[in-house]
């Protein structure tokens, strides 16, 4: 249950940055980031940005990416976030 | 035995992967064509098939589109629904108040006639009307014919069983008595054909451009704004030229009166008064006074 919602959490979050919907996209990716890791999100920054183009100048979803994924991390060791189950 | 922290494992394993994404996005930096090629190879078929939903004239797409338009189109119809239910109640309740004020004012509510127009020029003479009623429907000949409330054009001058014809003010050699408002002055409007007529006047007469010209003989009545002033200072007359608010070409309903009406120009007026005086204004009385006391004093002279 625990995988398959989080599997659900990361399509709503992609679907969201390739439809254009950030703030939904930003909602849900802290969401996923918190619950399993950004680490998952930044091949797919990666790729969209690819996409457009964005390397020429300032990947920014990429960039996001892996700050989520570094803030996250960080504040995961300060914050009792995770369970015994999840551990 | 040697043992390694978790904690430490895992910070270990953090700097790893950050180190590792670090170097992604610096590559990306550094070689942005690869990336962009490698981003759209993979991504291809994701926009590609967003591409399918949003522009394919397939059935599944079109379905799909014609689904959320539909929808949206729902929605505005409800709000638009909403709106004229809304709007509906104050129609009513102006109607009903129109109504009661008529009833009020003892005016009838069926004193004209709706018609439509039928033919027009140029497949009628300038300027005709043929409408659609005639006298089965109580159209007479001499009735007025509006267009609106107040603006009336012209009169019927044909009725037959299921049609007329309206002769407009307009027409070549109509004229009828007006009003001209602003400058105060009792003219007579010509028609000028065309969808234009003019009011004559004298020299010295303010008329101006805009001025209403009344119809006083049909209430309501106005035709139109006088449009262009011709005058000479050399002449001893000015025209002032008119033509309908509407246009010929745009009058699709009008609506006749049921009472019929004389135009009235002065000698009409002069006939009429001068009938009055002949047959109504007659002192039989004073006749036979006047007759007896004449031939009284014939006797009495006589006799002398």
């Amino acid at each position: 249950m625990h995988k398959a919602f989080s599997i659900f959490l990361f399509l709503v979050t992609v679907g969201a940055i390739l439809q254009g919907q950030f703030i939904i996209a930003s909602l849900f990716g802290i969401w996923f980031s918190f619950m399993v890791s950004a680490i998952w999100l930044v091949p797919i920054a990666f790729l969209i940005d690819g996409y457009f183009g964005a390397f020429h100048e300032v990947p920014v979803l990429t960039v996001v990416a892996i700050l989520l994924f570094i803030v996250t991390e960080l504040a995961q060791r300060h914050i009792a976030w995770h369970t015994e189950e999840t551990l | 035995m040697k043992v390694r922290s978790r904690r430490k494992s895992s910070n270990q394993k953090f700097y790893r992967i950050t180190l590792f994404v670090v170097a992604l996005l610096v590559l990306g930096l550094v070689l942005p064509i690869v990336v962009t090629s490698v981003g759209r190879v993979l991504l291809y078929p994701v926009y590609a098939t967003q591409l399918w939903f949003q522009e394919s004239t397939a059935a599944i797409p079109t379905l799909l589109r014609e689904k959320s338009d539909l929808r949206a189109e729902i929605k505005e119809l409800e709000s638009a629904l909403a709106l004229a239910q809304s709007s509906n109640v104050t129609q009513q309740r102006l109607f009903e108040e129109n109504v009661w004020l008529r009833e009020l004012l003892g005016a009838e509510r069926d004193d004209r006639i709706a018609a439509a127009v039928v033919a027009r020029p140029n497949q009628l003479p300038y300027d005709f009307l043929q409408i659609d009623q005639g006298v089965d429907a109580g159209v007479t000949e001499g009735a007025p014919v509006y267009v609106g409330i107040d603006n009336v054009i012209g009169v019927v001058a044909h009725a037959a069983p299921d049609f007329a014809f309206v002769e407009l003010f307009t027409s070549p050699g109509f004229e009828i008595t007006s009003y001209v408002s602003g400058a105060n002055i009792i003219a007579t409007l010509e028609g000028f054909g065309g969808g234009v007529a003019r009011v004559r006047v004298p020299q010295g007469i303010p008329l101006s451009i805009g001025n209403l010209v009344h119809v006083p003989s049909i209430q309501p009545g106005v035709f139109g704004r006088i449009n262009y002033i011709e005058g000479e200072p050399t002449q001893p007359e000015q025209f002032g030229y008119l033509t309908m608010n509407k246009p010929i070409a745009s009058i699709h309903y009008v609506a006749v009166g049921r009472q019929a009406i004389e135009p009235a120009n002065a000698e009409a007026v002069e006939t009429a008064v001068q009938s009055i005086f002949e047959t109504q204004l007659l002192v039989d009385s004073l006749d036979a006074t006047f007759t007896a006391t004449t031939s009284t004093s014939t006797n009495a002279t006589s006799t002398n």
